[in-house]
């Protein structure tokens, strides 16, 4: 099996030390090759496409989330010089730009408990941003917006991950719809540090939220969609798409066949692994032994 | 009256900084490097659609060939072959337009008042601007010198739509309504961004009031707009040739790195950077890297030019022409051949100018009485001494089985077999062979083992003989010091023939040879310039000549290995993945810089081991070392604690490190005086 991991993937090692906070070791990654046992094709070959997935996998290390939060406000600094470009590109660019992301109040989609609430703690010390403007969603009324934020300020949600796009349709339609209402001037932006693009264009057409992404998931990053770069030989594709969808409905159901809502997708953070990746990754039911293991939620 | 020539001979060699050059400079002196452009089969074409990054050390030729393809030579170059411009489009599948970053202006593209975001755009904005200029000085340029032909109204059309293009308005005066108003409405697009850096650096006051240029808009859209009006240029290719890239700051390589990558035909990049001149591979979109073969093709120039040693030599030959041509008083005698005036010296003639101290005459040898050559000739006196150790009693009559005073390398060559403890007989008949020409497997053998090692069995006569230096002279062997680098080669012959002129120009004319010790001389001043100016390097100058004087002094002591294990050892080999960062920032610099060249990673001396990455140290600095100018022998694998120890201890330490990876023997024969490299 060892042969295998360094003949399949001679960098995984490496990757592993380098970029993924030394989250697994050889050890474990033949742990998880060892639930493949030839179930829906030869034995070898299942290991082998597994070691392939693995290699395409993204995994978003703590520096890295820090990094992709920065870019993100950076983005919104953008479009704040796209906007108003005489006053953002004066020599107090830097002092406006600072008092606009001070002014705008900062939420997260979701609850107190989940991942995306997790991510305030790094935008907060990444742009300096006063704890007032940081405010649950449960308690974020139009009231408390009107006290809070600053004129011309813009209210943010944040979000770790945006796969079909089915949380951020729900928690417009629960909360941010009527914030926007009474605030009809008021920008709402939806941040989500990775996102599809299925996800954003159903955000984009269903909502009014201004989504920002730093990285977009194409077509080619769904793993079993024609234009895959995991699998661009079509009778591989079908032999992996076989068997990761038939260990993952064994695991997690016929919802997560693919991952949810068939995202196809390999991504981990460093906090957690979204469920739109392939359950083969993350699942831990029936002895399944994951290699990125996933905190279920409770509620 | 007629401007008399001067026909005094003058430095041919002086000035060869392409990017101080005239236009008409770089036309008489280009000579086309067939290396470069007939790669086709390679996948790289300079002229055709993928983007393409001319990688290379300072002097090796970029600046030259990216100024070359840029319209302003080429339509010079056309009008002094043709008597007006027109047919110039119809040779032509692509228009080049050159822009060099310039250091300076880039690093004020930054203070502290305005924000990084805001600098992205200002400089995003800029570099639409530069490039936008240059499209409209291309078609002045192609205008003025008759290479297309507007009709008025075409002309005023096109110029009306570029001011749309770029968020201003014509002037309703037809007058108003040309190419050299647009060119100053460009200019004072570039004032307005100056002028904004003087002023942000000085007031939160100042504000940027200009109309913003999005990315992309001028640089791909105008080019589209122009080939609409201009049907002469449809199906060209105009490329972008964008020099000294590495001068780009980090975020500024990133907005590069986006437009290279997002390139829209018929707009292509040709990118000249210094070897590891790129900071970052990035583009501004997340997860997007620059990748070579899928997003351009990459040329390294030392390895191209050093692949095929012939051409190389004859892509100098032909550089050197050209410039001597320029000079009348070797134009008038016919000396234009650089082959010819560096001449050639043997290594086997070098040995018996070493040997005797001077040219010697077949016939003179031969007579030369053989007692005294016995105990006057020092490598001799050493085979002496080491065949009295073995056989007391026949030493004498075995000693002249194994001369060969015609060629004193042979000599070395039976003196390397008795310190390898070959079998006197086998020495004997190993020799005969070789000199009866048999043909069989001892020949094969004596010739194999003189072949590979006569060059560093050299570097051993030589040292023998102290104070007697080595020559480094002759055409072939300044292509090799030159390590691939042009700029090299030219300077190598500049201090060659400062020294030949100052001493005596007449003869030089008259001898058709610059003298063997004028070169020798201006390789070595060449070398110590080359050394001098490595302190001054930015980043990590003072790491690298510690590294390089220390790397020099041990390759010294390998030459002189009396068993030649590794003959003329001038490079190494490091697993750099498990170096320290900073001992890898200062490899990177290092090769950045061109001190020491980067080859193709070897796999370790046993079958396991791993690949390591080789790093040579550039030729130039042979003669500094007294070193070899040839990539032979292999040194053994530079741990990670001694690399960085030469590169970042302090000098006890360094002495202590060279110490133990110099040839011991030769070490304690010499004692301290082996750390004159490093300590100079």
């Amino acid at each position: 099996m060892r042969t295998l991991i360094q003949r399949r993937c001679p960098d995984i090692m490496e990757r592993n030390k380098y970029l993924w906070e030394d989250c697994l070791s050889e050890k474990k990654i033949i742990m998880w090759l060892e639930n493949f046992k030839g179930e829906f094709s030869d034995e070898s070959t299942e290991k082998e496409i597994a070691l392939d997935l693995l290699r395409h996998f993204l995994y978003y290390s703590e520096d890295e989330i820090r990094h992709l939060c920065k870019t993100t406000l950076s983005m919104l600094k953008h479009e704040k010089i796209r906007e108003d470009p005489p006053r953002y590109l004066g020599g107090k660019s830097r002092l406006l730009l600072s008092g606009y992301l001070q002014g705008c109040i900062y939420s997260y989609i979701g609850y107190l408990s989940e991942s995306s609430s997790h991510l305030l703690y790094h935008f907060r010390q990444e742009c300096n941003i006063p704890i007032s403007q940081i405010i649950e969603p449960e308690i974020l009324s139009p009231k408390k917006v009107k006290e809070c934020l600053s004129e011309n300020c813009a209210l943010i949600f944040l979000d770790d991950f945006c796969g079909t796009g089915q949380t951020g349709l729900k928690f417009w339609k629960s909360r941010a719809k009527k914030i926007q209402k009474d605030h009809p001037n008021t920008k709402i932006y939806y941040f989500a540090l990775v996102a599809m693009q299925m996800g954003t264009s159903r955000i984009a057409n269903r909502t009014e939220f201004k989504m920002i992404s730093p990285v977009i998931l194409k077509e080619e990053q769904r793993v079993f969609s024609d234009l895959s770069r995991a699998f661009p030989d079509r009778k591989k594709r079908e032999i992996a798409k076989k068997m990761c969808g038939g260990y993952s409905e064994r695991l997690e159901g016929k919802d997560y066949k693919y991952g949810f809502g068939n995202s196809q997708v390999l991504v981990g953070f460093h906090h957690n692994i979204p469920d739109n990746t392939l359950p083969i990754f993350w699942s831990d039911s029936q002895d399944w032994e994951p290699l990125f293991r996933r905190k279920r939620k409770r509620f | 009256m007629e401007k008399k020539e001067d026909l005094n001979p003058k430095n041919p060699f002086a000035g060869f900084n392409a990017s101080l050059m005239k236009d008409d400079d770089i036309i008489r002196y280009w000579a086309e490097p067939h290396l470069l452009f007939g790669r086709t089969a390679l996948g790289i074409d300079l002229t055709g659609n993928i983007p393409v990054v001319l990688m290379g050390g300072r002097g090796t030729g970029k600046t030259m060939l990216l100024k070359f393809m840029s319209n302003d030579i080429q339509i010079k170059r056309y009008l002094d072959e043709h008597r007006n411009g027109s047919g110039f489009l119809e040779k032509l599948n692509y228009i080049g337009v050159y822009h060099r970053f310039d250091g300076p202006s880039l690093a004020s593209f930054d203070n502290r008042n305005v924000s990084e975001e805001a600098w992205e755009t200002i400089f995003k904005h800029y570099l639409e601007v530069v490039i936008g200029q240059n499209y409209i000085s291309l078609l002045s340029n192609l205008k003025q010198s008759g290479c297309i032909r507007f009709p008025v109204n075409n002309e005023r059309l096109l110029v009306s739509k570029i001011f749309e293009f770029v968020n201003k308005k014509a002037s309703t005066d037809p007058r108003e309504c040309t190419l050299g108003s647009l060119i100053s409405a460009m200019q004072d697009k570039l004032d307005n961004v100056f002028d904004f850096i003087n002023k942000s650096a000085l007031s939160k006051e100042a504000v940027f009031t200009d109309d913003i240029i999005t990315s992309g808009k001028l640089m791909f859209g105008l080019p589209n707009l122009i080939q609409q009006y201009i049907p002469e240029l449809q199906g060209k290719n105009i490329i972008i040739l964008l020099d000294e890239y590495e001068n780009l700051r980090l975020q500024q390589q990133k907005i590069v790195n986006t437009l290279i990558k997002h390139t829209k035909l018929p707009v292509t990049f040709r990118v000249g950077t210094r070897l590891n001149g790129f900071k970052t591979f990035e583009t501004l979109i997340e997860g997007e890297f620059l990748m070579v073969d899928a997003d351009y093709r990459q040329i390294l120039f030392e390895s191209v030019l050093l692949a095929k040693e012939e051409k190389y030599a004859t892509l100098l030959k032909e550089i050197a022409e050209k410039r001597l041509r320029q000079v009348p008083s070797f134009r008038e005698s016919n000396l234009t051949d650089i082959k010819e005036l560096l001449g050639k010296i043997s290594p086997e003639d070098e040995a018996l100018m070493v040997v005797f101290g001077k040219k010697m005459r077949r016939e003179e040898i031969d007579k030369f009485p053989l007692e005294r050559y016995i105990s006057e000739v020092k490598h001799v006196k050493e085979m002496k001494t080491l065949l009295e150790g073995r056989h007391l009693s026949q030493a004498k009559e075995l000693l002249p089985k194994l001369l060969n005073p015609q060629n004193p390398l042979i000599e070395m060559v039976n003196l390397l077999l008795l310190r390898r403890d070959y079998d006197t007989d086998e020495i004997i008949r190993l020799f005969k062979a070789y000199s009866d020409r048999k043909k069989d497997n001892r020949y094969k053998k004596f010739r194999s083992l003189y072949e590979k090692n006569k060059l560093g069995l050299l570097f051993q006569l030589v040292s023998f003989n102290r104070p007697t230096k080595k020559l480094y002279a002759g055409f072939r062997v300044y292509c090799m010091l030159s390590s691939g680098i042009i700029r090299n080669f030219l300077e190598l012959c500049y201090q060659s023939f400062n020294r030949a002129i100052f001493s005596d120009d007449e003869q030089l004319v008259k001898r058709r040879i610059i003298p063997i010790s004028a070169q020798t001389e201006g390789a070595r001043t060449r070398a110590e310039r080359f050394l001098e100016v490595i302190d001054r390097i930015p980043e990590y100058g003072t790491e690298i000549k510690s590294l390089v004087r220390s790397l020099g002094a041990i390759f010294y002591t390998w030459q002189k290995d009396p068993r030649l294990s590794e003959p003329e050892v001038t490079y190494f080999c490091v697993d750099t993945t498990s170096l320290s960062e900073k001992a890898r920032k200062v490899l990177n610099a290092a090769v950045k810089w061109s001190v020491l060249q980067q080859k193709a990673p070897m796999k370790g001396k046993d079958p396991g081991e791993p690949l390591r990455d080789v790093y040579a140290l550039n030729h130039i600095l042979a003669p500094y070392f007294g070193i070899s100018y040839r990539l032979r022998g292999r040194f053994p694998t530079l741990s990670k604690m001694n690399l960085e120890t030469l590169m970042l201890g302090n000098d006890a330490e360094k002495q202590r490190v060279i110490k133990k990876l110099s040839r011991e023997e030769h070490f304690e024969k010499r004692g301290t005086s082996l750390l004159e490299f490093v300590e100079k």
